[in-house]
């Protein structure tokens, strides 16, 4: 089985966000990127499922600039038998995303996709499924526990009511949720022999992919501060505050 | 000193001077531009992982994985927090790739030691115990049936090494050991002794052992002993004040059978080994070192924005600024002096136990310094357990003291400056050999070489640094400039005034060792600073600063030390010294 693993890279989770002072984006020079969470319990289920010997083959993908490649290279550390890097420069939408994932589907044949559920730069949520329906395959988002038999996976979803087991037939696209592993830490000795693993460049022009961006950006703001809170002695003070600042 | 020499890819290789040792070159009023400019950067090769590495190391030592201040205060690292070391290749970080390891240069090294002491010093010395002395004999002595039955469990961490050196009667007297073997007539040694404080010692498979052999072939000879054999024994975990989860026991050797080819290196020889790993692994402390201030400065930093008196935050004060200033400072020399000599010993240099021996006191007296400044920006809170400041005090306390006091390293820095003058005049040779074996007796014949050497120094200028610098650091560089010669006639001055004597005279010592410190410190900044100017770095407009800063500073103690030389206390000094010795208190009270 080979599983095709989405592995996008982002602003680490650590980093206080910043946005550029004339608005047009958010601060990443000299800053720390790094794989985004979802994305490495995306790549940590795969590991998982080759170890248990249901899967034979792990690829992950990033599309991203040219210096992504660190990055992949840190996928392949942590285990991925080889990397995919489509390079472009300009930041991409989930459907076109999406749009270019199934390119490397038709390329890859994979078995099964794991993506994470967002990314938490955007937080759009919305690649895998549109990928699951342009690839007119099953899909399974919000994963928190994922089984395979056969040519089926019992997938446990986190949905607003709780829990809800579904069983889907592979080929499909799985996304993660947080509860589904915990990733395994990288170890010195893999990083080095990742630098001899395949990783192919594919520009993003040579895939033919028709660009779905249909929103723009027109500026980015950081949310405003929070006031001071002020403390109320009970109930009838809180009423009569909210009534003179005419909020009730 | 027999170091492998590992192809050297930075650009100041290129021009490098492979047997010339810049901070001996001192003495001589001179400055070897060669080896100082341009700054060297790291090998590709490691540049290229090292970033990866350090992110996995931060992963791997963060709080929600390992509670490691838990294991300082339970004095232990527990058995499964060994084996992840282990799984994560921490054991084989400098042995060649052919044998499992993964054969990173001594600068990238020194660099994940900085990473690991960033979160935990206990954690660095477990495994720069292993690499930087335990095993490092066998990397640059052993043979090749020696090297192909260790470095592979060496290098899974399988067995972990120690370096056993230290006697209680033989500390920084590191000729005297008692632990004797005896060759017996199938060639084979029989050991019996015991050592102490040995970092690894209740973990260790692997030992590197010192014993006194009489033999005609020398004093002291290396053994490869492993724990499993008859005989060995540890003693429990020594309870320190600091380091406190990393192994320290003693080791003790009871009629121990050595078989002939588990001696390392020559017979006889075995001083030479001890003195050529620990001055190939003074790096990884150094390294450490400065990983300890990184985290120190972060503290401080967090403390002093966070933290609000007068209705400010104190990061606002005078008084906390400056000491922030000054541990930026102190990290920017040390690093720079601490890689620059990595780079000698990853280009193949082959006499840099001077510079070696300067980076590790000005590293070590830097952190503790930071530590120190950290919790006092810290207050009360720096006072309490519950934050990291008295760890960190604690854990950084022995660098000064370990592989090689502080103390015996000032005078080292300051005979060895001298020492290599006499290695230029033949008939000297034996004389000056010994040095450090007996840094008292072995002096005092150079006199006159020195004499005529010094004499023949030009005096001032700016001549000795020709590469083009940035105006303000032209400037500090004529410091360094003037004061190299300063160095020269102050060591001439000395040998005038002393003659043999000078041996005894370590005040004297310390001053020279210090001006030594200041100089090639300083000088490394320099270069430092100038290469950050020339790849036009983001922080090129800091390391100015921090040249400037450090250089006026400098030049200050450079100052006092040349007055010191000819005005002191030191015959007052020696009389107080004397009188509270004498009583072994001190006599008055106010009562």
């Amino acid at each position: 089985m080979k599983i095709l693993v989405g592995y996008k890279r982002v602003v680490d989770y650590n980093v206080r966000i910043q946005v550029k002072p004339d608005g047009s984006g958010v601060v990443t020079e000299g800053v720390k990127l790094s794989a985004n969470p979802f994305d490495e319990i995306a790549l940590e289920e795969a590991l998982r499922l080759r170890e248990k010997g249901i899967a034979t083959d792990v690829v992950v993908a990033t599309i991203g600039p040219a210096d992504c490649q660190a990055h992949l290279r840190n996928g392949l550390a942590m285990g991925a038998n080889r990397a995919i890097h489509v390079v472009t420069s300009e930041a991409i939408q989930p459907l076109t995303a999406a749009r270019t994932l199934l390119k490397l589907i038709e390329k890859e044949q994979p078995d099964l996709v794991i993506l994470g559920k967002q990314a938490i730069d955007d937080d759009c949520n919305q690649t895998g499924q549109m990928l699951a329906a342009l690839w007119n395959r099953p899909q399974a988002t919000f994963a928190s526990k994922v089984e395979i038999s056969g040519s089926t996976a019992k997938v446990t979803r986190e949905v607003d009511a709780g829990l809800e087991t579904i069983e889907i037939d592979l080929p499909a696209v799985i996304t993660t949720d947080l509860r589904l592993n915990e990733p395994r830490f990288t170890k010195l000795p893999d990083i080095m022999k990742a630098k001899s693993k395949p990783l192919e460049s594919i520009p993003l022009e040579s895939l033919g992919v028709e660009s779905g961006d249909s929103l723009k950006t027109t500026a980015y703001a950081a949310p405003p501060k929070r006031s001071k809170g002020v403390m109320v002695k009970d109930v009838a003070e809180l009423v009569a505050l909210l009534k003179t600042k005419g909020l009730v | 000193m027999e170091t492998p020499a590992i192809p050297a890819v930075s650009a100041a290789a290129d021009t490098l001077r492979r047997d010339l040792s810049v901070a001996k070159n001192l003495f001589f009023g001179e400055i070897v531009e060669e080896n100082l400019f341009p700054y060297p950067k790291m090998r590709e090769r490691d540049r290229d992982m090292l970033g990866a590495m350090v992110d996995a190391l931060d992963d791997f030592l963060a709080p929600k994985h390992a509670d490691l201040a838990h294991y300082d205060r339970n004095a232990e690292q527990p058995p499964e927090f060994i084996q992840a070391l282990r799984d994560m290749g921490l054991f084989g970080l400098i042995i060649p790739e052919e044998f499992g390891g993964l054969g990173l240069s001594n600068a990238a090294y020194a660099r994940v030691l900085a990473q690991t002491s960033s979160h935990d010093s206990s954690v660095s010395l477990t495994i720069g115990a292993h690499s930087s002395i335990g095993m490092k004999g066998l990397l640059l002595f052993g043979s090749d049936a020696q090297k192909a039955r260790y470095l592979p469990r060496l290098a899974s961490g399988e067995i972990i090494a120690a370096f056993c050196l230290t006697e209680s009667g033989a500390g920084s007297d590191a000729a005297s050991v008692r632990t004797k073997a005896t060759r017996g007539d199938d060639g084979s040694w029989l050991l019996n002794g015991e050592k102490i404080w040995i970092t690894n010692g209740g973990i260790a498979g692997f030992y590197t052992v010192f014993a006194k052999t009489d033999t005609p072939e020398g004093k002291m000879t290396a053994f490869i002993v492993e724990a499993g054999q008859q005989g060995v024994s540890h003693g429990p975990h020594e309870d320190k004040m600091g380091i406190r989860a990393s192994s320290t026991t003693t080791v003790a050797f009871s009629d121990v059978r050595v078989a002939a080819e588990n001696v390392l290196g020559e017979v006889g020889k075995g001083f030479k080994v001890a003195m050529a790993i620990l001055n190939n692994g003074r790096t990884g402390l150094g390294g450490g070192a400065v990983g300890g201030m990184k985290t120190l400065i972060r503290l401080a930093c967090a403390q002093a924005k966070d933290r609000k008196q007068f209705g400010r935050p104190i990061a606002e004060f005078g008084l906390v600024r400056e000491k922030i200033a000054q541990m930026s400072i102190d990290c920017f020399a040390a690093e720079s002096a601490v890689w620059m000599v990595a780079h000698y010993i990853d280009s193949g240099c082959t006499d840099y136990s001077t510079e070696a021996a300067i980076s590790k006191v000005f590293a070590s007296e830097a952190v503790q310094r930071a530590s120190y400044e950290a919790l006092q920006i810290a207050g009360g809170n720096g006072f309490m357990r519950e934050f990291p400041y008295e760890q960190i005090t604690r854990d950084t306390r022995i660098l000064s003291i370990f592989e090689g006091t502080n103390e015996i390293l000032r005078l080292y820095i300051a005979l060895s400056g001298l020492k290599d003058v006499g290695a230029n005049l033949g008939e000297l040779k034996s004389a000056v050999g010994n040095i450090f074996n007996d840094p008292i007796k072995g002096f005092g014949v150079l006199s006159t070489y020195v004499r005529r050497k010094a004499s023949e120094t030009t005096g001032y200028g700016t001549d000795k640094i020709l590469r083009e610098l940035h105006p303000s650091l032209r400037k500090a560089a004529a410091t360094y400039e003037k004061y190299v010669v300063e160095l020269s006639k102050a060591a001439d001055g000395l040998l005038r005034q002393f003659g043999k004597a000078i041996a005894d005279q370590q005040h004297a010592q310390k001053r020279i060792a210090d001006m030594a410190i200041d100089l090639f410190v300083g000088l490394c900044v320099l270069s430092r600073a100038d290469s950050l100017v020339r790849e036009n770095h983001a922080e090129q407009h800091n390391a100015i600063g921090i040249a400037e800063i450090f250089t006026r500073q400098a030049r200050r103690r450079l100052m006092r030390n040349v007055r010191g030389m000819t005005i002191n206390e030191d015959k007052a000094i020696e009389a107080l010294a004397s009188a509270v010795l004498e009583k072994g208190a001190v006599g008055w009270d106010v009562i």
